[in-house]
């Protein structure tokens, strides 16, 4: 329970501060706003996955009734978002990409007279053959998704060739040799399905052009600052006279870094003079969603009878969809994420991203995490069973130590992964014989922590009264909901639940760079920090000279100053605000990190090549498997992490159960599907996210070593506990049942014909 | 469009009458949302049934027990008449999607919802079940469910609705078996119900009902024959499931599953249904 009666201190446990609205329905998110003059929009999407169009005709829709404005290629600008790669435009203009894909957006006066206007602009299509999977992508001769990629301009580092948008390298010593030299050598294919980020609200924005010529923009967006510099840059507006207004957000999971319904309602609402309001069905967001790279892995490993790792070969290919958008991202983490946390003299690990007819893949929660760890860790353990080994035993020998470099050459410290690897293995009873059919699998990782620019402001009111603004969103880290608030009291002495927050409103002019890379509290949080230290100075002096004591034996508790001993010789800090006669208020700024030195001989075209605060993380997963239907019951997933330090413990372990509950989805039922017309299954009747009866109980185990960067020593906590369990779960099952499929998710179908191939291969 | 909420079966039959093709029934909704929001123009009418009283009850009467079309999945699954009556068809509700769904879908509303996995026409297929048809042309007749499930299959779509289903109460021996993706929320992949009456180790009267391997739900003749009318062995359990699996079941690939792995739940899940139906019987246990 939060100690609720005036102070609390960072370490303390506080439940979500926004669980109260959300549950009663007071939550007010973008779809909730009507303003009352609002047009509607609707989109018109691509029927194909690729096609020319030939022309685009609006004359028709222009005079269907209520039309008040449509937005596409002929009166939009016709520069290119810039991702690393300007491959894309707003609205296109030659070629449609992926089916679903926006071409044109139209307002008017009912939402009815919006999609029937829709219906009524005339685009004019050659559909083309599409390239709809890797190999098809790769094959001599194969259809250019980007017929003119040699013209495109990009950034350093980035690498193109035909369908090809992304490659990086990680190569150290001599694997060929190693290999050679090991006593066992396995060799492991994976295949990864595109998923959704599962939020469950859908996109929705309301835009507004203001009479100064600027625009206000109310959203639910992880990034909303971002957000807004892209916006006025892409549209020639003064970034100081656009506004973002964050509302709610139900739910990110990185799906909300970039603008989607954000970019129609704007485009529109710089035509009229009326709020445009868009929002999408739960279709239209499945259509427009950023899913997590589906693609497929190769890993070729050797290692010594002792049970030494040797050598280690790992190439993978990710399915990055029509743009590059955020895609390249999961392709650096891939790579570092191949080898590690193994000490391995020789590695060769590469991953190559590729364009296809698809919806365009973005950074969903862990970004390449899951992916990566599924296939290095079923790998891993294939490895450990080839030598006859526990493979828990193996991973302790082999496991990186203090002092150790990563694979790029970054020198290790704190590192804490035997220390996760025991505790998760204590936690599942790893010794413990087990009933026919049930089994436990183990996996562990590492992951980064990363420091972005963020601005804050804590301001002391003469009622007493406390208020935060921060640029980072609220959308389910916890960290505006928890963490923050938390610093706050624990520096001012006041109760936490009594803070206001203003979360993502671009007026406060409190810059954040957004929710993503595990970089909320970390970021913000130190912002905050400053911010509140700042106030604190001033109060204390104040209250000096109030309380005519000395600073020293003066304490800020339960939303007072006293002295020390002395509860009755105090003053309310509001009182202290209003004897200044202004708001006690201070700034605080967090400037980038940089990442750490690493040797830049060892990699090619990467970018993201050292880690900010590396973190350590394993989970251990029991299982029972049906093996005559494949059906896969998850009874206990453990997962042990080095969180640095738990700002608030309460939100660490919200962030490790959700994780797990994530990561078994990934593993067991979540799978896009696409047809020759695009996604099949765009409603969550259809895409299975795992319900409440298929989430097993989670034990989250923290552990603490505290890192030089982060406030209070934090490490990034948000997305580590989502990329180990998947691979856990699939440990298990081969543990279980003899075979594990080595495609995710790992369908009852799948598991069934994996143990009947194998069944079948003994004979 | 427009929406009535009549009180009466004759009611909504004279809106049946007037709007014809024009005219939707509205029980639980929880499948006709997703038709009125795929395709919502030629509807003219919505009737929703749920004032009309005498379609919520249930009560067992001269052997057969009556269930209204608007009694829901949480209704069957609980109601102490029905689970000591017809347990399969009990057992088959408490399986449904969730406990939300449960609360709201209705048994009618199951049964025209026209899915080849409905979870109560498979129970209620398995049972011998009989529906009660009110309609404009014939005010009232009673046919088995089968018959009326093949009568809608070939398009005719009379101005019509069920008003209560008949399950014959018999004593008898049963098993419903499925298998989900995962564990709540999903239509099954194959959904099995088993029924049979028994004669010392001998089986009578078996029904099998197959979900998830056809245009419709099947029953599986073949294995029926198999068991009726001899001593129940493991092999012929066995012999059952293989010929409910490669004769009767008619899978296809489709995006949720292959034909292959749906003909091989098939043999499972009715070589299960007959051992839990059964287990007592010497060899059949597992
Ligand atoms: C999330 C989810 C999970 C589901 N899981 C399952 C599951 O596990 N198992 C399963 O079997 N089904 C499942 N379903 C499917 C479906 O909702 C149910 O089969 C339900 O029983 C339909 O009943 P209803 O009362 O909601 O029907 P409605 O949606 O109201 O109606 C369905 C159809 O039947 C017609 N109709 C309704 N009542 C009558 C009547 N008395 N006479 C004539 N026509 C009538 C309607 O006009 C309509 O065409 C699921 C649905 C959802 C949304």
């Amino acid at each position: 329970m939060p100690e609720r009666s005036g102070s609390a201190t960072i370490g303390s446990k506080l439940p979500r501060l926004d669980s109260p609205a959300k549950a009663q329905g007071q939550a007010v998110y973008v779809a909730d706003l009507q303003p009352q003059d609002a047009l509607a929009a609707a989109l018109l999407r691509s029927p194909h996955p690729f096609a020319r169009i030939v022309s685009i005709d609006i004359g028709d829709a222009k005079q269907m009734p209520g039309v008040r404005a449509i937005a596409y290629s002929g009166n939009t600008p016709a520069k290119s978002l810039d991702f690393g790669i300007k491959d894309q435009l707003l609205f296109p203009r030659d070629l449609v990409r992926y089916a679903g894909e926006p071409v044109a957006a139209i307002a008017a006066e009912t939402e009815d007279q919006a999609r029937a206007a829709a219906t009524a602009v005339k685009v004019a299509y050659e559909p083309l053959a599409p390239v709809l999977s890797i190999e098809e992508a790769l094959a001599p001769g194969a259809p250019l998704v980007h017929p003119d990629w040699q013209s495109y301009e990009k950034g350093a580092n980035r690498v193109t060739d035909r369908n090809i948008c992304g490659l990086n390298r990680i190569r150290r010593g001599d694997v060929t040799a190693a290999l050679a030299r090991a006593d066992a050598v396995v060799e492991s294919s994976f295949i990864f399905s595109a998923g959704a980020p599962g939020y469950l609200e859908p996109r929705a924005a309301i835009a507004l052009r203001e009479p100064d010529g600027g625009l206000t923009v109310w959203c639910g967006s992880q990034s909303p600052y971002g957000n807004r510099d892209d916006l006025a840059d892409f549209f020639g507006l003064d970034p100081q006279r656009v506004r973002f207004i964050n509302q709610f957000v139900g739910g990110g999971f990185g799906g909300k870094i970039l603008m989607a319904a954000e970019w129609y309602a704007a485009a529109l609402a710089l035509q009229c003079d009326r709020p445009v309001r868009l929002v999408f069905s739960r279709h239209e967001d499945g259509l427009n969603l950023f899913p997590r790279h589906g693609g497929k892995a190769t890993f070729r490993s050797g290692a010594s009878k002792e049970g030494r790792l040797l050598g280690m070969e790992a190439a993978f290919f990710f399915d990055t969809g029509a743009y590059v958008g955020y895609g390249a991202g999961t392709a650096l983490i891939a790579t570092m994420l191949a080898s590690a946390p193994y000490r391995i003299p020789a590695v060769d690990l590469s991953a190559t991203l590729v364009y296809t007819n698809k919806q365009v893949a973005g950074s969903v929660r862990a970004p390449g995490g899951p992916q990566a760890t599924f296939a290095k860790e079923l790998h891993i353990d294939e490895l450990a069973l080839a030598l006859g080994m526990d493979p828990l035993e193996f991973r302790l020998r082999n496991a990186w130590q203090d002092g150790d470099r990563s694979p790029t050459g970054q020198l290790l410290e704190g590192v804490r992964v035997k220390e996760t690897l025991e505790e998760a293995a204590r936690a599942i009873g790893w010794e413990a014989r087990r009933a026919p059919g049930r089994g436990v699998g183990i996996a562990c990782s590492w992951w980064f922590s990363a420091c972005g620019r963020s601005e804050a402001r804590v301001e002391v009111r003469d009622d007493g009264s406390v208020h935060v603004h921060s640029g980072n969103p609220e959308v389910g880290t916890g960290s505006a909901a928890g963490a923050l608030p938390l610093i706050v009291a624990d520096r001012l002495g006041i109760d936490p639940t009594a803070i206001v927050l203003t979360l993502g409103d671009t007026a406060t002019q409190t810059y954040d760079g957004g929710v993503g890379g595990s970089a909320s509290t970390f970021s913000a949080g130190q912002a905050v920090k400053a911010a509140a230290e700042d106030v604190r100075r001033q109060l204390l002096e104040r209250a000096e000279e109030a309380l005519e004591a000395r600073r020293d034996d003066i304490e800020l508790r339960e939303g007072r100053a006293q002295v020390r001993g002395a509860a009755d010789h105090g003053i309310p800090i509001g009182e202290l605000a209003a004897q200044a006669g202004t708001p006690i208020a201070g700034r605080g700024v967090t400037e980038e990190i940089s990442d750490p030195e690493f040797d830049a001989s060892l990699v090619q075209s990467h970018d993201f090549a050292s880690w900010l605060a590396p973190s350590f993380v394993t989970s251990a997963a029991e299982v029972e498997v049906d093996a005559s239907t494949g059906r896969v019951v998850v009874h206990k997933i453990a997962t042990a992490q080095d969180v640095g330090f738990a700002v608030n413990p309460a939100g660490v372990v919200g962030q490790i159960e959700g994780g797990a509950v994530q990561a078994l989805g990934y593993g067991l039922c979540e799978e896009l599907q696409f047809g020759p017309a695009g996604i099949i299954n765009t409603g969550f009747h259809d895409y299975l996210l795992p319900t409440i009866i298929d989430a097993p109980k989670v034990e989250a185990i923290m552990v603490e070593s505290p890192s030089g960067a982060g406030p209070f020593g934090m490490k990034g906590v948000g997305e580590p506990p989502v990329t180990t369990p998947a691979a856990a779960i699939g440990n298990a099952i081969r543990n279980a049942a003899g075979a594990v499929p080595y495609t995710v998710p790992m369908t009852p179908e799948r598991v069934w014909r994996a143990v009947k191939d194998r069944r079948d291969s003994r004979i | 469009m427009q929406y009535f909420e009549p009180n009466f079966v004759d009611e909504a039959l004279v809106l049946l009458d007037r709007f014809g093709s024009g005219a939707r029934l509205l029980a639980g909704g929880t499948r006709l949302g997703f038709a009125l929001r795929s395709d919502p123009r030629d509807v003219a009418a919505l009737i929703n049934l749920k004032r009309i009283r005498e379609l919520e009850r249930v009560e067992e009467r001269d052997g057969t027990l009556r269930i209204g079309a608007l009694v829901t999945a949480q209704r069957i699954a609980t109601t102490p008449v029905i689970r000591e009556h017809a347990p399969l068809l009990a057992r088959a509700a408490g399986s449904m999607g969730a406990r939300q769904l449960r609360s709201i879908a209705t048994v009618g509303g199951n049964i025209c919802s026209g899915d080849p996995a409905s979870d109560l026409v498979v129970a209620l297929v398995a049972c011998g079940a009989r529906c009660e048809i009110a309609g404009v042309e014939e005010p009232s007749r009673v046919l088995p469910l089968e018959r009326w499930l093949d009568e809608r299959a070939t398009g005719v779509q009379a101005k019509e609705l069920i008003g209560w289903v008949h399950v014959p109460v018999t004593q008898h021996v049963a098993a419903y078996e499925k298998m989900t993706q995962r564990r709540a929320f999903e239509m099954a992949l194959v959904a099995v119900a088993f029924r049979a009456q028994r004669e010392g180790a001998a089986l009578r009267d078996v029904r099998i009902a197959l979900g998830g391997v056809g245009p419709a739900v099947l029953r599986a003749r073949g294995a029926e024959a198999v068991l009726s009318g001899a001593p129940l062995s493991a092999a012929s359990a066995r012999e059952a499931a293989r010929t409910a699996a490669e004769r009767d079941a008619r899978p296809r690939d489709d995006a949720r599953a292959s034909a292959e792995y749906r003909r091989h739940l098939v043999t499972t899940l009715v070589e299960r249904a007959i051992r839990n139906a059964c287990g007592d019987i010497a060899g059949i246990a597992s």
